[in-house]
C-alpha cells in the first residue's frame, strides 16, 4: 500500500486538495477535498469544505458535505455539519451530526455539495442536538449487510418519500438555524428527526 | 497542538491548490500549486512538483520547484532537482546535474577593501 498523504496537526491548508491516493487530516483544511481514495479526518483534525472520496471516515470536525463513492463513516468523536451521502452511511453513537443523510447507490455520485461556513468556529455544544435527515427507512430491496455494532446503517430515504425531491439542493446551514429555524417553504416541510431517535435506532440494532 | 512528530505528506497523484502553513516537516511526491510556509524541512521528491513561493526552514529539491525560495537554514538541490526562481538561504548546495535557474542571495563576507577600486 502506498503511503497516504498527511496533513499533520498544527498545519493549515487553505485551498483545495484533489487527486488520487489516500489522505489523512490531523490538521486543518479550509477548502474542498476531492480524492479517489480513502479520506480520514482524524480526531483533532478539521475540514471546512466539501469532501468527496471513495470512502470518508470522520473522527474530527467537518463543516461541509461528505460524499463517499463507497461509504461515509461518522465515528463517535466526530462533529459534522453537513450532508452525508454514500451507498453506505454509518453514524456511530456519540457522534454529533447536523445535516441530511442520503443513502443509496446513486448517493455517492452526486457532486453537489456546499460548505457550511461558520461551523468550525462553533463550539461543540452548539451542535449537540442536530437535526437529521428526513424519515429514515429501510431502502426497498436493500441487501442486508452485517451492521457494525454502532451502526445505524443500512437505512435510506426511499424514492417515494414525501418530504421533497430525493436530491434536494444543499442549503447553507448556520448555527442560528438550530435555535430559530428558518420558515420552510410550504412545499417543503421536513419532519425533525432528533438524536434520541437515532440513538434508539442504533440501540435496536445492537 | 504545535509540534507533531508526523510530517506533512503530499502523495503522488495528489494536487494541492492553495497554501500550506504550519510548524512541520513536509515531503512532496505530488503537486503543490500555491504558497508553502513551514518552519521545518521540506523535501520535494523526484516525482514532486511545487509551483509557488516557499518559505521554509530548509529545502531539499529532488523534483521540480518553480518559485522563489527562502530558507532560514539550507537549500539543497539534488542531482535530479530543478529549481527555477531566486533563492535565499544561509547555506546553498547544488549537486552536479541539479539545475538552478535563478539568483542566489546569501550573505557574503568579502575581504575588507576588495571592492574598492584601486
Amino acid at each position: 500500500m502506498t503511503r497516504p498523504s498527511l496533513i499533520p496537526g498544527g498545519v493549515t491548508v487553505e485551498g483545495e486538495l484533489s487527486g488520487k491516493g489516500d489522505l489523512v487530516v490531523l490538521g486543518r483544511v479550509l477548502g474542498d477535498i476531492t480524492i479517489d481514495g480513502l479520506l480520514i479526518i482524524e480526531e483533532g483534525g478539521a475540514v471546512r469544505g466539501a469532501v468527496s472520496a471513495s470512502s470518508v471516515v470522520v473522527r474530527g470536525a467537518l463543516a461541509g458535505d461528505a460524499i463517499g463513492q463507497e461509504s461515509v463513516r461518522v465515528e463517535a468523536t466526530a462533529q459534522v455539519v453537513g450532508d452525508l451521502r454514500a451507498p453506505r452511511v454509518k453514524v456511530a453513537d456519540g457522534a454529533h451530526v447536523k445535516g441530511r443523510v442520503q443513502i443509496g447507490a446513486e448517493a455517492g455520485l452526486s457532486r453537489r455539495a456546499v460548505v457550511h461556513a461558520p461551523a468550525l468556529a462553533q463550539p461543540a455544544a452548539a451542535v449537540a442536538r442536530p437535526a437529521l435527515a428526513p424519515a429514515l427507512a429501510p431502502a426497498p430491496g436493500h441487501v442486508a449487510t452485517p451492521a457494525p455494532v454502532t451502526a445505524v446503517a443500512p437505512v435510506a430515504v426511499p424514492a417515494s418519500t414525501t418530504v421533497g425531491p430525493r436530491v434536494r439542493r444543499a442549503r447553507l446551514i448556520t448555527p442560528a438555524s438550530d435555535a430559530s429555524p428558518a420558515p420552510a417553504p410550504a412545499s417543503f416541510v421536513r419532519p425533525p428527526l432528533t438524536m434520541p431517535r437515532l440513538t434508539r435506532v442504533a440501540a435496536e440494532r445492537r | 497542538m504545535t509540534q507533531q512528530p508526523l510530517e506533512a505528506y503530499i502523495g503522488e497523484g495528489l494536487t494541492l491548490k492553495g497554501s500550506v502553513s504550519g510548524d512541520t516537516d513536509m515531503d512532496i511526491d505530488g503537486r503543490v500549486e500555491g504558497t508553502i510556509s513551514v518552519s521545518g524541512h521540506v523535501r520535494v521528491l523526484e516525482r514532486g512538483q511545487v509551483i509557488g513561493p516557499l518559505t521554509v526552514g530548509s529545502l531539499t529539491a529532488l523534483g521540480r520547484v518553480t518559485g522563489d525560495v527562502v530558507a532560514t537554514r539550507a537549500l539543497h538541490v539534488g542531482e535530479t532537482g530543478r529549481v527555477t526562481g531566486d533563492v535565499r538561504a544561509a547555506r546553498v548546495s547544488l549537486d552536479d546535474g541539479g539545475l538552478l535557474d535563478g539568483a542566489i542571495d546569501m550573505d557574503v563576507a568579502l575581504p575588507a577593501g576588495l571592492l574598492e577600486a584601486p
